[in-house]
């Protein structure tokens, strides 16, 4: 056992040396912050972003296979949940992570509102924000009837 | 090597604090390390979540089984096919979805010799698979792309490929000509009948002869 781990951290010791992208991220993770920043509120912008990653991968895959015409798309949405491998799971992650990312943004935009935190020299941030968040709503919609169900009409 | 990862991890953490051994140090102990810790399982357990279907769902078709991918397929009744000529058949591919349209149908060339033997030729030429063209006053197969040319049997005439037209598995089952296809029958396929593997058939060994010491015939082979 001890000498697996050994063995581990001498595999990542060869990669780091040559890499160098641990240090950094140790060094990021335990950068000490005022104790009056660390606060749950600030998860919402950064979990953001990490489900907008989610959505660009989950939906490229779902893309490769998913056929846009009103007569195929139900039967391609079949064929990627009972024909694929963990398909079904890919497309609940982005089905879901769409609801998510609506509920989160708008948690995001309260939470700047409420903290003051579109105020100088924040302001551009804040119409940026305003105008992602429309995007935001615009693409679940248009993401949610590309099924071409009932639902969708 | 342990010690010294562990030592500047610590020194990470807080640099005033002097070195010591990993089970003494209050600081490899501390309830900050442990949340460090658990914070790096916690990502490392949800990427995987995420990283397995992403992979599986990539590698899904490599996964699927043999046997889903070649079947058995009715491409017309023999008398379709009149005896010594060659004519196009048109088959649906069985690895295709409803969706795919026009690129799931995959034509062939039939060849009927005489009573029950057949050819069926795949229409990829063995160069780069371009669609090869049959023409019945030359009896040869010609190549759009890059002028490769076989004989009526499949056989390589000339031009850049280096052997023959690859051919499927064929079978006469109720009146139906059957070919066994799914995967292109080529090299790499497991079905393929040994003489597929052949890059000279002994049929046109005379005529690749001739070609092979012709010196404009190699030129033509082999364009620059």
């Amino acid at each position: 056992m001890a000498g697996m781990k050994q063995r581990g951290v001498g595999i990542y010791n060869w990669f780091e040396r040559r890499l160098g992208v641990g240090t950094p991220l140790i060094d990021a993770a335990v950068h000490p912050v005022p104790a009056s920043t660390s606060s749950w509120w600030y998860v919402f912008g950064s979990a953001a972003t990490v489900i907008l990653v989610l959505q660009i991968v989950t939906g490229i895959l779902l893309g490769i296979v998913y056929s846009p015409s009103a007569s195929n798309a139900w039967g391609s949405l079949h064929f990627i949940d009972s024909n694929i491998t963990l398909g079904w799971f890919l497309r609940a992650l982005h089905g879901w992570g769409s609801n998510f990312m609506v509920a989160i943004v708008l948690i995001h935009l309260v939470q700047v509102f409420v903290f003051g935190a579109y105020k100088y020299p924040r302001e551009l941030s804040w119409i940026v924000g305003v105008f992602l968040l429309l995007l935001t709503l615009g693409m679940a919609f248009t993401g949610q009837v590309l099924r071409f169900d009932q639902d969708a009409y | 090597m342990e010690r010294e990862v562990m030592k500047q991890s610590e020194s990470n953490l807080e640099v005033e604090r002097p070195v010591a051994t990993e089970m003494a140090d209050p600081v490899a102990r501390s309830r900050r390390v442990f949340l460090f810790k658990l914070s790096l399982l916690l990502n490392g357990a949800i990427g995987a979540v995420l990283a397995v279907p992403i992979i599986g769902y990539l590698l899904s078709p490599a996964l699927k089984k043999r046997s889903q991918e070649q079947a058995w397929i009715p491409i017309g009744p023999v008398g379709d096919f009149p005896a010594g000529e060659t004519r196009l058949a048109t088959f649906r591919n069985p690895v295709t979805t409803p969706w795919d349209g026009q690129t799931g149908n995959i034509p062939c060339w039939v060849r009927h010799i005489s009573g029950e033997e057949f050819q069926v030729f795949a229409i990829n030429c063995a160069h780069l698979n371009c669609p090869v063209r049959w023409f019945a006053q030359s009896r040869l197969f010609m190549c759009p792309c890059h002028g490769g040319a076989y004989y009526e049997d499949g056989s390589r005439a000339s031009g850049p490929p280096e052997r023959g037209l690859f051919e499927y598995e064929h079978k006469i089952a109720g009146g139906n000509l059957m070919i066994f296809a799914g995967k292109m029958p080529t090299l790499a396929a497991r079905n393929c009948k040994p003489r597929l593997t052949q890059i000279e058939p002994s049929s046109s060994a005379v005529a690749d002869a001739r070609s092979a010491t012709d010196p404009n015939a190699r030129g033509g082979a082999w364009p620059a």
